[in-house]
């Protein structure tokens, strides 16, 4: 704990990229405090979502064409297959780089309807107390008792496995977490006196809510919501994997690819880092934002 | 003309399963426009729960007993709802809080705070930018357009109890109610924000309540003062005449134990024993076990006598 703050900023030990080297204030989110498992998260983040949305014009094959089955099937890493090929002769770098857009588009869209139902469900439990509270959080408690996997795969399995329904799935498996993360903050926050002065200066109550709390509960759900992706992309491959999820996502490579497993290890190999990068970096620029936000988190690292 | 701020036999309890805790009870004084009333007195001795009643912002297990009456601006406010005081609070009674840094919303900036109110009151023509600048203007900020822009922990403790002070005003209310407005504040700014408090009393005819435990403060700042104790009123004058001749016994003993005008190295008075409990409070007068006064006819309940023009006192013994 004695340990002294580092001075230095000698080129090797304390070596820092230049330009994540910003000043405290506004830019000490972006910098990540100068936290650089932080930083390798942010550009983990950044570099999937570039390739994901480049997709179409990076992909060099069509990822769904099939090959020429005589010639093309099953090729090992090498040029003009810089992945290899599936067991339909189809390219496997150009169909990661499209399964990145839906693998990310699933787990940002289910972490964005999860944090917004969340934090609305959560933010007027904590706000209203009673038994609007006592409803809204049993109902999380009912969601949060029901196992995730085998909630999603039964009912999957008697609708149809649309991308949208997978999402709407997620999301509603999801939400009492940032609802009980929220209700939480605005419990202690609504005990503050700038919650009494805006009743004093006349202030709705849905204002005070909606203009004075959540803001100030911004921090705490940014987390959860940049490490809910991590773990929505994991989710998802899982249910993909299982042929419950979207077609083309990297689960369901991964689940093409084990056939193979033995004489084509590149089909199961690449999808499977691609889902460990995007989850880790997801963890890591989550973990780094909170230690940001929270100075004394950092304390003792 | 009625007065601004009229409170007859305010009572507030707490019901308890094992008896009620009266926090306040049977108070009554009124405030003028262009007037500063202080209310002091010790922790708990209802002060800030009678603030509180006014803005309707008692905690919601707190009961407002029913002979009371409230009437600010002619209007009765003495239990009406928490939600129907909304268009009461902020612009007709503007509250100051105590501390300043609490009191301000910590992520958001002064002048969005102060436009918020604007806004929400419609004082302004549109203009809510000029007028927010104008505003911090009054209160003496020093950049008002600066202040604008800054988060309330980048300004300091003088300048924030400014800027909240400017967002009171901003709904354009008739009474300023400031509990312990200075408490948060060292010495030198105390004075500055005394002063700012009686300047806008004067200049916007306000009715200013200053609610305070520091005859420090009722002295530099107040035209009349009322003395609480254990929930009652016990004496209420103007605050020359209450610091030059205390008629309460309680009210002695506070300016007696008041570190300065003695010899450097004299005690000052200790009053002995403390407050009765809330909850268990007999029929007597409330400080007669504290009172060095206290005789037989102490055991009934003193009323609120007049004893001049604009005093009154609470005592058997030192009453009319």
């Amino acid at each position: 704990m004695s340990e002294p703050t580092r001075p230095d900023r000698s080129p090797i030990v304390g070596w820092r990229a230049p330009i994540l080297r910003m000043p405290v204030g506004s830019t000490r989110l972006l910098a990540l405090g100068g936290n650089r498992m932080a930083q390798v998260g942010l550009v983990g983040v950044g570099m999937v979502t570039v390739l994901a949305l480049l997709a179409p014009v990076l992909a060099p094959l069509d990822p769904l064409a099939p090959g020429d089955l005589s010639r093309d099937v099953l090729l090992p890493p090498g040029p003009g297959h810089v992945l290899g090929t599936d067991h339909l002769g189809r390219d496997v770098w150009s169909r990661l780089l499209v399964g990145a857009r839906i693998s990310l588009a699933v787990a940002l869209s289910a972490v964005g309807l999860s944090v917004g139902f969340g934090v609305l469900l959560g933010s007027v439990a904590g706000y209203l107390g009673g038994w609007i509270d006592g409803a809204i959080m049993r109902m999380a408690d009912v969601v949060l008792a029901v196992p995730r996997l085998v909630l999603l795969v039964a009912v999957i399995a008697l609708l149809a496995p649309s991308p949208v329904a997978i999402v709407l799935l997620l999301a509603f498996t999801q939400w009492p977490a940032p609802a009980r993360l929220i209700r939480a903050e605005i419990l202690s926050l609504k005990a503050r006196d700038f919650v009494e002065a805006g009743r004093a200066l006349g202030f709705s109550g849905p204002r005070i809510l909606f203009r004075h709390l959540i803001p100030n509960a911004f921090a705490p759900v940014l987390v959860a919501a940049t490490l809910g992706v991590g773990h929505m992309v994991i989710l998802e491959a899982g249910l993909s994997y299982l042929g419950l999820g979207v077609p083309l996502s990297w689960g369901a490579m991964l689940r093409d690819g084990q056939t193979h497993v033995l004489n084509a290890w590149w089909l199961a190999t690449f999808p499977g880092l691609a889902i460990v990068v995007v989850a880790v970096s997801f963890n890591l620029l989550g973990d780094g934002i909170r230690d940001a936000l929270d100075p004394r988190q950092g304390v003792g690292r | 003309m009625s007065a601004l701020l009229e409170v007859r036999n305010l009572g507030v309890s707490f019901p308890r399963s094992h008896g009620d805790a009266t926090v306040v009870r049977d108070v009554s004084f009124q405030v003028d426009r262009g007037e500063t009333v202080a209310l002091v007195g010790e922790s708990g001795s209802g002060k800030t729960i009678t603030a509180l009643s006014l803005v309707g912002l008692l905690p919601e297990t707190a009961r407002v007993d029913g002979g009371s009456s409230i009437r600010i601006a002619g209007r009765e406010v003495a239990g009406v709802l928490r939600r129907d005081m909304e268009g009461l609070r902020g612009g007709t009674v503007g509250m100051v809080f105590q501390d300043p840094l609490t009191a301000l919303n910590p992520v958001r900036r002064v002048g969005d705070q102060l436009r918020e109110v604007l806004r929400v009151h419609g004082t302004t023509g549109g203009d809510e930018w000029g007028a927010a600048t104008r505003l911090l203007q009054e209160v003496g900020l020093p950049d008002p357009r600066g202040s604008m822009e800054a988060y309330p922990h980048q300004l300091s403790g003088g300048m924030r109890q400014r800027a909240l002070i400017a967002i009171a005003l901003a709904g354009e209310p008739d009474l300023l109610v400031a509990d312990e407005p200075t408490s948060a504040l060292d010495a030198t700014l105390q004075l500055q924000i005394l002063d700012l408090l009686a300047e806008l009393g004067r200049t916007r005819r306000l009715g200013v309540l200053l609610i305070t435990h520091d005859f420090g403060v009722v002295r530099h700042a107040s035209d009349r003062v009322v003395v609480f104790y254990a929930g009652e009123t016990v004496e209420e004058g103007t605050t020359a005449a209450v610091l030059e001749e205390p008629l309460h016994p309680y009210t002695r003993a506070l300016l007696a134990a008041l570190p300065y005008g003695g010899e450097p190295k004299e005690r000052f008075g200790v009053l002995p024993g403390q407050a009765p409990d809330p909850s268990r409070q007999d029929a007597g007068c409330a400080f007669r076990e504290r009172c060095p006064l206290a005789e037989a006819r102490c055991e009934v309940h003193p009323r609120l006598e007049k004893t001049g023009r604009r005093r009154r006192v609470r005592c058997w013994v030192s009453g009319p």
